[in-house]
C-alpha cells in the first residue's frame, strides 16, 4: 500500500551468508550490493561500490542478472555462467537468491545506540602511499604520481592540497599519507598516519547541542559532550529566534555566531576528552530542525516563520565544517541532513534513518514530542509526515508550576488513596513539573476520577468520594481550581504549594489534541486505524521519560498495547552518527527524501473540528 | 412558566449549549409577549458572559464555549430581525481576521462568540488576510472596530503593517483598532499603535465596550 503515491516495485532477495539466511525487500533496480548493505549483511569491498575493487563477489543461485561491463574482468566465462557477478554492479531486477561468500577481510561494525549494526564505509579515507621519486625519467606532476595509486577513488584534487604537496611530498621521501572525503582529495601527510582519521556527529537542538566524537577507522565513539543552546537569549523555540530575525537584522548574524560557537566548544571538549588533535576530524555531519539548519548556515530564517511556511532548500550544497564555524581540519567536509519541511527538519530525516523506518515491514508511527511535535507514519513502502504545533507545555512553560527536566523538577507522578507519589529529578527538594510528570499527574487524576473527560476537574462533593484520602487537595486558588501536588510549606498554602491548575490541564489538552490530531490525520491518509500501528517510536529525550501507559491514557498515541509503545531514545544524534560511518547510510538518508510525503495539517479540511474534538480525553 | 422561570432556564440552557431548549424557549418568550431586548439582556448576554467568566478560569473549555456559542447564535437569529425594528439591533460592528502568514482561528473565532454574545455585529474575514483586505472591509461594512489576530511572533508585525495600511488609506481615525492572540501583550499592542488589547475573548468584549463608550463620549455633541 502506498497512499496517495505511485507504487514502487519491490523485490525480495534472499541472501545466504556466513550460514545464515536473511530475506529482505528493497525497491527493484537497486544493486545487490546496496541491498546488503542496508540490511547489514557484509559483502567485502575496498573501493564503495564504484565497480574498480572487484572484490564485491557474489554468486545468484536464482533468477538472472546480465553481467555488467566490468564482470568479464572479473570473472571467467565459467565463472559468469555459474552466475557469479560483482554486487554493486549488479541491479536486481526480480527476485533473486543469492549466495555471499565469507569475507576476506573482517568487516567493521559498530553498534549505534538505537542498536542498529552499521558496516563502515565511512567517507574520509586514508591511505598509505610509497611513491617511486620523480626523475628525468619519470616527469609526471606531484597530483598524477599521487592520484594513480587513488585510482580505484578517483578524487579531485582541493586548490589547497597542491599549494603545499611538492614540498610535502619531497621532505617525507614520497611517503605519505592521502587523505579522501567523499571525492575529493583533502590532504598530504608526511608518513602514515592512517590511524588517525576523525569524525563528529552533532544534534544541533533548540534546547541542547550534542556533540559525538567518532573514531572513523573503528567507528567506535570516543567522547561525548552536550550543552544549552547559546542561542537561549534570543528565544526559547524556534519561531521566537526567527522573530528575533525579523525584530533586527542584527540577529541573524548573531544567532549564527551563537550556533557556531556552540559547536565550536563542543569540538574542544570531545577533542580534548579523547586526546585527539582536531585536525584529524575530516568531517561532520549535523542533524537540527529546519530553522536551527537555516541559522547555522547564515539562511535568512523569516520564510519558515510565517504561513505559508517554506524552506531555503531541502538539500544544501557542499558545506565545509568550517562554514559552520566548526574548527577542525581546514578542507573538512560536512554531511548536512536535510530537511522534508519547515517543521519536519534534518533531525527528523536523522531520526527515521537511525530508526529504520525505510527498513522496517511494520507499519510504525515516529513521534518526536516537543514544542513542535514531528509525526512519520509508514513502513518500508510508503511513509507520511506532518508537523503538529504542541505548543511550549511540555516544555514546562505556559504552566504555572510548570519548568524544564532538570534538578529539582517532578518527573513522574501517582496517585494513592492517600497519598501523593513523586519522583523528582536529582532526588531534590520539589521546585516544579515537567512534561512527563504533568503527563502523568493528569493521567492519575482522570484515572482516580479526580478529572472527567472533559479535562474539568469533578465537583468537590464528586472527587470527596472518590478519593477522600486526597480530595482536600482539589482545592481553589484565588478562582481557579488546583490539584496541589506537594506542599512545600504548610498543608494550605495553596500558593507556595506545587499545584497543577485547571488552565494547565487546558494547555496539556491543546498539546495532546494538536499532537492526536495530526496521527489521525496520518492515519485517515493511509486509510488505516490505530490497532494497524504495530508500534510507535518515541523519539527525543522527551520520549525516554514519557509513561507509554500514561501516553495511551491521555490519547497522546493510539491506544496499542504497552509494549508496544518504546522510547527511541536521541536518534537524530545516532542518525547523524550513522551517516559518518557510512556512505551507504547516508545516501539511504537522501533517498527518504524521494520516500516520504509531507502533509501540511493547517490546510487540511475540517482540521478545526478535528481538533477540538481531540481536546477531549478517552473514555 | 412564569417570565422570570423563562428567564432562568433560557440563561442556564444557554450556558450549557442546549440549542434545541434555548430555540424553543426563545420562541416560547416571544409568544409570551416578552420583548426581544428583555431576551437578551436579561437571559442571554447574561450567560454568555458567564461562560466567559468561566472560560477564563478553565472550568470551560473551547468545546463548551463553542456550543454554548452555537446555541447563543441561533436564539439571535430570530430576535435579530425584531431588534431591528426597535433600533437596537446591534451594539456596534466588528471587522475581524488572521493576519496574514498566520493560520490560526480557533481564538479569533471564539472572540467571534463572545462579541456576537454580546450584541456585536461580527463580519469575520477568516485567516491570513492582507492589509489590502482589511482596508476594503473596512471601506466596505465601516465597522467600529477592527480586530486583528496573531498567533506567532513572527506574524504579529502584520498588525503595524495592517495599521499602515489603514492611515495610507485614510482610515486609521474612522475606526478602532484591537489586537490580540496567544503572544501578544499590550506593550506591543501600545508599540503598533493599537488602541486595544485584551488577553481573552471575555476581555476584549469589556475592552470593546469601554473603548466604544469613550470613543462616544469624545464624538457626541455636548
Amino acid at each position: 500500500m502506498t497512499p496517495g503515491q505511485t507504487a514502487v516495485p519491490r523485490v525480495d532477495l534472499l541472501f545466504s551468508a556466513a550460514g545464515k539466511e536473511v530475506k529482505v525487500r528493497v525497491p527493484a533496480g537497486v544493486t545487490i550490493f546496496d541491498a546488503a548493505s542496508w540490511n547489514g549483511i557484509a559483502i567485502d569491498s575496498t573501493c564503495g561500490g564504484h565497480g574498480t575493487c572487484k572484490k564485491c563477489k557474489v554468486r545468484v543461485t536464482t533468477g538472472s542478472v546480465p553481467p555488467s561491463s566490468v564482470d568479464p574482468r572479473a570473472f571467467s566465462d565459467a565463472e559468469l555462467r555459474d552466475g557469479w557477478r560483482l554486487a554493486c554492479r549488479a541491479e536486481a531486477a526480480a527476485d533473486l537468491q543469492i549466495d555471499v561468500p565469507p569475507l576476506s577481510t573482517r568487516p567493521k561494525a559498530a553498534t549505534v545506540g538505537v542498536g542498529r549494526q552499521v558496516i563502515l564505509r565511512p567517507a574520509v579515507q586514508k591511505r598509505y602511499l610509497e611513491l617511486d621519486e620523480a626523475s628525468l625519467a619519470d616527469q609526471r606532476s606531484d597530483a598524477e604520481r599521487v592520484l594513480a595509486e587513488l585510482d580505484d577513488l578517483e578524487p579531485r584534487v582541493d586548490l589547497a592540497v597542491l599549494r603545499g604537496l611538492g614540498p610535502t611530498l619531497r621532505a617525507a621521501d614520497f611517503k605519505v599519507t592521502a587523505v579522501v572525503v567523499d571525492d575529493v582529495l583533502v590532504d598530504i601527510q608526511p608518513g602514515d598516519t592512517t590511524e588517525r582519521k576523525y569524525g563528529i556527529a552533532f544534534d544541533l537542538g533548540t534546547t541542547t547541542v550534542v556533540a559525538t566524537l567518532l573514531d572513523l577507522s573503528t567507528g567506535t565513539p570516543l567522547a561525548v559532550s552536550s550543552m544549552l543552546s547559546k542561542q537561549q537569549p534570543l528565544g526559547a523555540d524556534v519561531i521566537s529566534r526567527i522573530s528575533a530575525t525579523m525584530l533586527d537584522p542584527a540577529n541573524l548574524p548573531r544567532l549564527t555566531e551563537l550556533a557556531h560557537s556552540s559547536l565550536a566548544d563542543l569540538t574542544g571538549e570531545v577533542c580534548a576528552e579523547a586526546g585527539v588533535d582536531p585536525l584529524d576530524v575530516y568531517e561532520i555531519a549535523l542533524a537540527g530542525n529546519a530553522t536551527m539548519t537555516h541559522l547555522a548556515l547564515g539562511i535568512d530564517p523569516e520564510p519558515l516563520g510565517v504561513a505559508p511556511f517554506i524552506l531555503a532548500a531541502r538539500l544544501w550544497p557542499e558545506v565545509l565544517a568550517q562554514d559552520l564555524g566548526v574548527p577542525v581540519h581546514s578542507r573538512a567536509r560536512a554531511v548536512v541532513f536535510p530537511a522534508f519541511g519547515a517543521y519536519v527538519g534534518g533531525d527528523i530525516t536523522a531520526g527515521l534513518l537511525a530508526a529504520g523506518m525505510n527498513r522496517d515491514a511494520r507499519t510504525r508511527l515516529f513521534l518526536d514530542i516537543g514544542t513542535n511535535c514531528e509525526l512519520v507514519l509508514g513502513n518500508r513502502d510508503w511513509m507520511l509526515a506532518t508537523a503538529a504545533p504542541a505548543g511550549p507545555a511540555f516544555e514546562g512553560a505556559a504552566v504555572r508550576c510548570g519548568m524544564r527536566a532538570a534538578e529539582g523538577a517532578i518527573e513522574s507522578v501517582s496517585l494513592d488513596p492517600d497519598q501523593v507519589r513523586l519522583k523528582v529529578i536529582g532526588d531534590a527538594e520539589p521546585a516544579g513539573l515537567c512534561g512527563s510528570g504533568l503527563v502523568d499527574a493528569v493521567a492519575s487524576l482522570l484515572s482516580a476520577g479526580l478529572l472527567d473527560r472533559s479535562g474539568r476537574f469533578v465537583p468537590a462533593e464528586q472527587a470527596a468520594q472518590a478519593l477522600p484520602g486526597l480530595a482536600s487537595r482539589l482545592t481553589y486558588l484565588g478562582q481557579e481550581r488546583v490539584f496541589v501536588l506537594h506542599w512545600c510549606t504548610e498543608p494550605g498554602d495553596v500558593s507556595n504549594a506545587i499545584f497543577i491548575s485547571q488552565r494547565d490541564i487546558r494547555e496539556l489538552q491543546f498539546a495532546k489534541a494538536a499532537i492526536a490530531s495530526g496521527w489521525r490525520v496520518l492515519l485517515e491518509e493511509a486509510e488505516l486505524t490505530e490497532a494497524d500501528v504495530r508500534q510507535v517510536l518515541l523519539a527525543g529525550s522527551f520520549g525516554s521519560y514519557l509513561s507509554p501507559s500514561n501516553a495511551i491514557r491521555l490519547g497522546l498515541v493510539p491506544r496499542l498495547p504497552v509494549p508496544r509503545i518504546v522510547s527511541a531514545g536521541n536518534v537524530a544524534g545516532e542518525g547523524a552518527k550513522m551517516a559518518l560511518l557510512s556512505v551507504r547510510e547516508r545516501a539511504a538518508a537522501l533517498a527518504l527524501l524521494g520516500e516520504v510525503r509531507y502533509v501540511e495539517l493547517s490546510d487540511h479540511p475540517d482540521f478545526n473540528e478535528r481538533f477540538i474534538g481531540q481536546l477531549e480525553f478517552p473514555a | 412558566m412564569d417570565n422570570d422561570e423563562l428567564l432562568r432556564q433560557l440563561y442556564d440552557l444557554t450556558l450549557v449549549g442546549n440549542k434545541p431548549a434555548v430555540l424553543e424557549l426563545t420562541n416560547a418568550g416571544l409568544e409570551a409577549g416578552m420583548g426581544p431586548e428583555t431576551l437578551l439582556y436579561e437571559a442571554l448576554i447574561p450567560s454568555l458572559e458567564e461562560v466567559g467568566a468561566r472560560f477564563e478560569r478553565g472550568d470551560f473549555f473551547v468545546p463548551e464555549m463553542l456550543i454554548a456559542g452555537k446555541a447563543m447564535a441561533a436564539a439571535l437569529e430570530i430576535l435579530r430581525p425584531l431588534l431591528a425594528e426597535t433600533g437596537s439591533a446591534n451594539i456596534g460592528t466588528l471587522v475581524i481576521g488572521t493576519v496574514k502568514g498566520d493560520v490560526h482561528d480557533i481564538g479569533k473565532n471564539l472572540v467571534n462568540i463572545m462579541f456576537e454574545g454580546a450584541g456585536f455585529q461580527v463580519i469575520d474575514l477568516g485567516v491570513q488576510v492582507a492589509p489590502e483586505k482589511f482596508v476594503d472591509a473596512v471601506i466596505e461594512h465601516q465597522p467600529d472596530i477592527v480586530g486583528f489576530s496573531a498567533f506567532l511572533t513572527t506574524t504579529m508585525p502584520m498588525f503595524k503593517a495592517n495599521i499602515n495600511a489603514l492611515n495610507k488609506a485614510g482610515l486609521r481615525d474612522k475606526v478602532l483598532v484591537m489586537v490580540g492572540g496567544a503572544p501578544v501583550t499590550q506593550e506591543y499592542a501600545d508599540v503598533v499603535g493599537a488602541d486595544g488589547y485584551a488577553a481573552d475573548a471575555s476581555a476584549a468584549v469589556v475592552k470593546a465596550k469601554e473603548l466604544l463608550a469613550g470613543r462616544r463620549a469624545v464624538t457626541s455633541p455636548a
